[in-house]
């Protein structure tokens, strides 16, 4: 058997990966293989581990030592370095991020994961940032991919995929802490630190607490007054442990808590301050047998947020089981099937009825190294999901009745690339996708009167909401011009059919044919965006390193009336140009780092109050951050910091808040 | 006559094999590489050098780079130098580096197969016609091939991840 079928494998969606043999478990150790190849590795594009150079779609991976780097306190924040990375800083804490198209308030489009564990939330597809249990201390690697990916990863990977992945706990001892001390009463303590018990047992601690003044409101924003007495608040806890339980069976189990308070936008652009509280248990087993890498994992994700207009408390428990495997020499197979059960209360007014969702789904991976220089994958996923009500709603508000939520969504998604090694050099990936954005809690099962004028409207989901479909192409294409300078570069066209949710001012019905005028969250249009990214970095030898990017996206909408029957205005959001610059200085114990990023012109949507729809200009924006370190000795440094220096006291970014400068100084400590 | 001579030698030139030094970088590879063998417990490895008499002096150059032991990732690589007619002693190492003519020499693999050592060469040449488990080129990339009929003929056999980066043929 072995000879046919290779006893290898990996899991994508249980944190531990590669196999590093000696160590006590099969684990995929990035350290190790990235030393070996000369260039980062990954299981992010396919499920199966392969070297940068040889992903078959447009990537980027960020690597523990590159996020070091940044003056950045959070993710989005060193994302927005990146070409093709959309970032919109609504808040202290809340960072939206997107790809190829804008970052708008509770940015749906994009499936955010920490060792493979979901943490976008159900309720509204969006992620949190600030809620999620990561210090950036214990990063292993970031792996952003662009495109649709649906078909590798199910709902919301419709604009990309970032892959947080923490250090392996199995690879080494190692302790980290951090004291952050900053202007606008901004404190940040971290801890993390894992520890092995003999070759068969370690775990991962990971502790950190942050207190910062929220960013000021903008001005023109009534709806936002007064943000800038919040305090931004974020806790959180991760404990997690890997046990081998034989030399081909690992066992991983995680806990993570967090708590957060801020600022934030929502959906349709209101400004509003929300407290998120989030629990999540994860358990996977991976097994080497001669029938390949066999992974059985799931999680549970309990989250509570308390909205501005409601309390929401979802959970989502998923089952994945997946098997990796090669046949013959040239082609990888990874057949994987998935449970997922979502459940929120009614939301937000009480009493219409908790309800949720079940899917059933079942992909196949096949990538196949026709030559040396000629590597295709092709991916196909479906999906099976039924919704369901408990309750009744009152008929003398709402338009759909217990039974109307019975809803059942199929569909297919795909993924497909072809890998070229031409003889003139470098690498060319052609990639296509279509991905699947499903309806959310909000999407189905949103249910809140509002009384405006003495009359009663009514917000409600719709459960005959369509899922948006989005489409991507790609052409990438890297080299190295020179032994020091590496160019990467991509043209993409990305289209979303059915783009749904963010409902406008006006009503959706009115009577007779309904009781009282609703609000639906429904399918708004069709939107495309057309461009390219560029990116070259320098690594020349001596102290210096650089890099710099650019990227051009161009936005065309066919969307509902703005103002009337949506906010959503992805072509005024969009900013069409963005560059990146960064120079970095590494002395024996001095490091040096600046960063210039552009964003250009923007017309963005603003709604202070609920109805008061309209556009705000966003001129081009020019940042300019550095960090400088001075490294005492083998186990502390000292860095000041300042994260958007020119800006002083407010720039304009958004129309809910103004981006401030903030400094602050960071003592850390590493065994 | 002068016109004979040259494209003699010129045929000779071109039959003659021609071998790739190993750099001291393709040892790190190697080296690396041998850290996801499986069934190899501990992190020292035992690396035979095997030598022809044409690549003796590269021989103890490689030999002179392990001296003391040559950290490359998680494993120390300590050196054994062989003549190619002593092949028969390789038992007791993890790996043959293969040089000169050794590197595709049916018998120098025989031996070392048969020891359960995993032959490895700079020469890709010797991969492919399945003289040598694994084939290294550490410049201008990192590319490693591994013959599977040779590497299960050595009961050699590789981390599932490892085998799933590189090329197998």
């Amino acid at each position: 058997m072995k000879k046919q079928i290779l006893t290898t494998s990996i899991s994508a969606l249980v944190a531990g990966l590669a196999w590093q043999a000696g160590a006590s478990a099969q684990t995929l150790d990035y350290t190790a293989m990235s030393e070996l190849f000369g260039e980062p590795v990954t299981a992010g594009a396919t499920g199966a581990p392969q070297r940068a150079s040889d992903v078959p779609a447009t990537m980027v991976i960020i690597t523990g030592e590159d996020i070091r780097r940044f003056p950045e306190r959070d993710i989005p924040g060193i994302l927005r370095h990146y070409a093709g990375m959309d970032v919109t800083r609504y808040g202290f804490g809340d960072g939206q991020v997107n790809i190829r198209g804008a970052a708008t308030g509770y940015t749906p489009r994009l499936l955010v994961l920490v060792n493979g564990r979901e943490v976008y939330l159900d309720s509204y597809g969006y992620t949190a940032w600030a809620t999620l249990p990561v210090q950036l201390d214990e990063i292993q690697q970031i792996e952003v991919v662009k495109g649709a990916q649906s078909a590798l990863y199910g709902f919301n990977a419709v604009s990309g995929v970032v892959n947080i992945i923490t250090r392996n706990p199995e690879l080494g001892n190692y302790a980290t802490a951090h004291v952050d001390g900053g202007t606008d009463s901004y404190t940040d303590l971290s801890l993390v630190a894992a520890y092995g018990f003999g070759d068969r047992a370690s775990v991962r601690f990971s502790l950190g607490s942050t207190r910062a003044d929220e960013f000021g409101g903008y001005p023109g924003n009534t709806g936002a007054a007064g943000f800038g007495d919040v305090e931004f608040s974020r806790d959180t806890l991760a404990l997690e442990g890997r046990f081998a339980l034989t030399n081909k069976v690992n066992l991983t189990t995680e806990f993570t808590h967090s708590e957060v308070n801020q600022v934030e936008s929502t959906s349709i652009a209101l400004a509003a301050e929300s407290e998120y509280e989030i629990t999540s248990y994860r358990a996977g087993v991976e097994a080497d047998t001669d029938l390949g890498f066999l992974t059985v994992s799931g999680f549970r994700n309990e989250v509570e947020v308390l909205y501005s207009f409601g309390l929401n408390e979802t959970s989502l428990t998923a089952f994945a089981v997946e098997d990796l495997f090669k046949v013959g020499t040239r082609n990888t197979i990874r057949l994987s099937a998935e449970y997922r059960d979502g459940e929120s209360n009614s939301f937000p007014a009480p009493g219409n009825g908790d309800f949720g969702y079940e899917t059933l789904a079942a992909s196949v991976m096949w990538n196949r190294k026709f030559s040396d220089s000629i590597e295709l994958t092709l991916a196909g996923r479906y999906d099976h999901v039924d919704w369901s009500r408990d309750g009744d709603l009152d008929p003398a508000l709402y338009p759909f009745s217990r039974e109307d939520y019975d809803v059942t969504i199929e569909e297919f998604s795909y993924n497909a690339a072809l890998v070229w090694r031409p003889e003139f050099g470098g690498t060319m990936r052609f990639s296509t996708g279509r991905g699947v954005l499903a309806p959310t809690m909000f999407d189905i099962g949103f249910g809140l009167p509002v009384t405006v004028g003495g009359n009663t409207l009514v917000i409600s989901g719709d459960p005959n909401i369509e899922p948006a479909i989005v489409t991507n192409y790609e052409i990438a294409y890297d080299r190295a011009l020179s032994p020091t300078v590496d160019l990467r570069a991509a043209v993409f066209y990305h289209e979303t059919e059915k783009d749904r949710g963010a409902f406008g001012p006006v009503p959706d019905l009115f009577p007779p044919a309904v009781n009282a005028p609703v609000f639906l969250f429904g399918n708004r249009g069709d939107t495309a965006t057309t461009g390219a990214e560029v990116t070259l970095d320098g690594n020349p030898e001596g102290p210096w390193n650089w890099s710099v990017n650019y990227t051009l996206q161009s936005v065309e909408d066919d969307l509902s009336p703005f103002g009337v029957n949506t906010v959503r205005d992805y072509e005024g959001a969009t900013p069409s140009h963005l560059a990146n610059a960064r120079v970095g200085w590494t002395g024996e114990r001095f490091r040096a780092d600046v960063l210039v990023n552009y964003v250009s012109s923007t017309d963005v949507p603003m709604q202070p109050v609920f109805g008061a729809v309209s556009r705000v200009s966003v001129d081009d924006v020019i940042s300019a951050s550095f960090r400088g370190e001075y490294v005492i000795n083998d186990h502390l440094s000292v860095a000041l910091n300042a994260q958007n220096a020119n800006f002083g006291d407010g720039e304009q970014t958004n129309a809910n808040t103004l981006t401030e400068s903030r400094f602050w100084l960071s003592l850390r400590a590493g065994f | 006559m002068r016109f004979l001579i040259l494209p003699v030698l010129a045929g000779a030139l071109i039959s003659s094999p021609v071998f790739a030094e190993t750099s001291q970088r393709d040892l790190e590879v190697i080296g690396r590489a041998l850290g996801f063998m499986e069934g190899v417990s501990g992190s020292d490895r035992t690396v035979a050098i095997v030598y022809d008499a044409g690549s003796e002096a590269e021989a103890q150059a490689l030999a002179g780079a392990m001296s003391g032991g040559l950290s490359a990732g998680r494993v120390t690589l300590n050196a054994r130098l062989v003549p190619m007619a002593d092949a028969g002693s390789l038992s007791g190492a993890h790996a043959a580096v293969l040089l000169g003519s050794a590197s595709g020499d049916a018998g120098v693999f025989s031996a070392a197969s048969s020891a359960g050592v995993m032959t490895v060469s700079t020469d890709m040449g010797c991969v492919e016609s399945g003289q040598c488990v694994m084939g290294v080129q550490s410049a201008p990339s990192v590319r490693i091939v591994v013959n599977r009929g040779a590497a299960d003929a050595s009961s050699v056999s590789f981390a599932a991840a490892f085998a799933m980066m590189i090329e197998e043929i």
